[in-house]
């Protein structure tokens, strides 16, 4: 973030905070147009891994043998992405890689909270509100959330062993490669402005795992709720 | 019926199931799913998560909808109930006219048009009027504008996935998908959706099949030749996987007759994938509801 940015914010009497910044500390990147490109044409190529990653992550993230099988996919397509990582994997002990991870998707969770509400009211009062983005900012920081309890649990039997010998390497490489990608749609549109093209799809990958997650006992405010019961339960005890 | 005989339902089907009332749909493609046990009903989870897609972007305009016609609007609150009756009605009456209007101005590229989506829309706005009559502005504005609207997108969909599980079995298999040993057999089945899709291209069709359908034809040659499955019905609503199906069978067969590998490189993989296609049926739901009847 640059001192321009900041003392506009606060010139503003907005937020102090800019919402970019969890984004940017969590991923570098340097040009932001290439890595959209960059990331639209991994999509395109990559998209039945993504989809299984998010969902086996989110569901399964104990299972070691479908972790590595997932994980060695994830590697053939990370390659230029990686750099733009901050997060390194090689001399780095696997306890600290893991505190590192950890350490960074805390502090990208507070940041994205404490924004959260500023950028929809941003969005909602631009000249272009768009539901699709406010809606995708929601679902990431649910993802990342998620992730982030389900890791807590992880037990690291062995944290002075080298990561790229240790077992549960796996879903934290996953890990960062789907907060980095998924992320990048926000930081896209917070710098560009631009909607990413494939929001939609990306949306529903993360809802699904979302819901796949979900033991589902809604709350009664919840409008999802009645329109379900609304729409599908009432037409068939009708009958 | 074999043990290991399938159904696996199509995107376009699950849509016709779910929302069979509110597409006017014949009550026979219910019965259909319903005669199925939970074993021989069989959904892709990706053909679930573009379903989900659709409702997804079809809520998302519906919250649009309300927030540029009534939450954006100066006293809302204010209102009597005749009143916003009124402005309920006048909205439901343009939703057709609304719903394009919002899609082009702000979703253009983002959203793909399509009927189901404004029918859904639709659907969702009038069961929400009695909610935007009712409810405070505060709360409205956390549900339609904000974060709640998640909660609610998931608690729904939850809800329609219930429905989904109790009936049919939610199919993952990722090691299947991503086992280095068979893509000799796989480049010939990508090189023949390719063909499929250049000959689409030159007689100028402009709906060529999109990347899921791509990977769902993958993965049920995947499903057939892991032996998960002896035999698979693939029931669609519309023709875009027989054809698929079709043109990769004669590239298949291009090769084994060596028209299309002088050399008879790839002959043996042909033959393999060629018996493993054959085991695959496409069928129209509408075949299949008649073929019940008799």
């Amino acid at each position: 973030m640059t001192s321009n940015n900041l003392l506009g914010k606060i010139n503003d009497e907005k937020s102090l905070t800019d919402p970019s910044f969890p984004l940017e500390e969590y991923y570098k990147v340097p040009n932001i147009e290439k890595m959209r490109d960059y990331l639209v044409k991994r999509y395109e190529e990559n998209l039945l891994i993504i989809y299984e990653s998010v969902l086996a992550l989110i569901l399964n993230p104990e299972d070691e043998d479908k972790l590595k099988t997932l994980s060695k996919e994830v590697e053939k397509i990370k390659e230029n992405f990686e750099l733009y990582n901050s997060i390194l994997e090689n001399n780095t002990t696997i306890g600290e890689y893991v505190n590192m991870t950890m350490d960074k998707l805390q502090k990208l969770i507070d940041g994205l909270k404490e924004n959260e509400e500023e950028f929809y009211k941003e969005v909602l009062n631009s000249d272009n509100p768009n539901f699709l983005i406010t809606t995708y900012y929601s679902l990431y920081l649910r993802f990342v959330t998620t992730v982030y309890l389900k890791l807590h649990k992880t037990n690291i039997t062995n944290p002075n062993i080298k990561t790229k010998d240790s077992r549960i390497k796996d879903v934290f490489n996953i890990t960062n490669f789907l907060v980095g990608f998924f992320g990048m749609p926000i930081l896209i549109y917070i710098k560009k402005k631009e909607v990413f093209p494939y929001i939609s799809e990306l949306s529903g990958a993360l809802l699904h795992a979302l819901v796949a997650d979900r033991t589902p006992i809604p709350s009664k405010d919840s409008l999802g709720y009645y329109l379900f019961s609304k729409i599908h339960v009432v037409k068939n005890e009708s009958k | 019926m074999s043990q290991n005989e399938a159904f696996f339902l199509d995107t376009n089907i699950l849509i016709k199931w779910i929302y069979r009332e509110i597409l006017n749909e014949n009550p026979a493609v219910e019965y259909f799913i319903n005669s199925l046990s939970k074993g021989q009903c069989v959904i892709l989870p990706i053909n679930l998560r573009e379903f989900e897609t659709i409702i997804y972007d079809a809520y998302n305009i519906t919250s649009h909808v309300i927030y540029e016609k009534i939450l954006s609007k100066q006293g809302w609150d204010k209102l009597g109930v005749e009143d916003k009756l009124r402005v309920l009605e006048d909205i439901r009456k343009n939703f057709e006219q609304i719903y394009e209007q919002i899609l082009t101005k702000y979703y253009n590229g983002q959203i793909l048009p399509g009927g189901i989506r404004r029918i859904l829309a639709k659907r969702f706005f009038i069961e929400l009027e009695g909610k935007l009559i009712d409810s405070n502005l505060e709360a409205l504005r956390n549900h339609i504008a904000l974060n709640q609207r998640t909660d609610d997108l998931i608690d729904y969909i939850s809800g329609i996935e219930n429905t989904i599980r109790k009936n049919c079995t939610i199919l993952n298999n990722i090691n299947l998908l991503f086992n280095d040993d068979i893509i000799k057999e796989n480049q010939l089945i990508y090189e023949g959706i390719s063909k499929y899709i250049s000959n689409l291209k030159s007689k100028r069709y402009n709906k060529t099949p999109s990347r899921n359908d791509q990977i769902i034809f993958v993965y049920l040659f995947l499903l057939l030749r892991g032996r998960i499955y002896d035999k698979i019905v693939f029931i669609t609503d519309d023709n875009d996987f027989e054809r698929m199906h079709n043109t990769v069978l004669n590239h298949l067969k291009d090769i084994i007759n060596g028209n299309a590998d002088l050399r008879g490189d790839f002959k043996e993989y042909a033959i393999e994938a060629n018996d493993i296609l054959r085991k695959l049926v496409i069928k129209g739901i509408n075949d299949l509801i008649t073929q019940q009847k008799r």
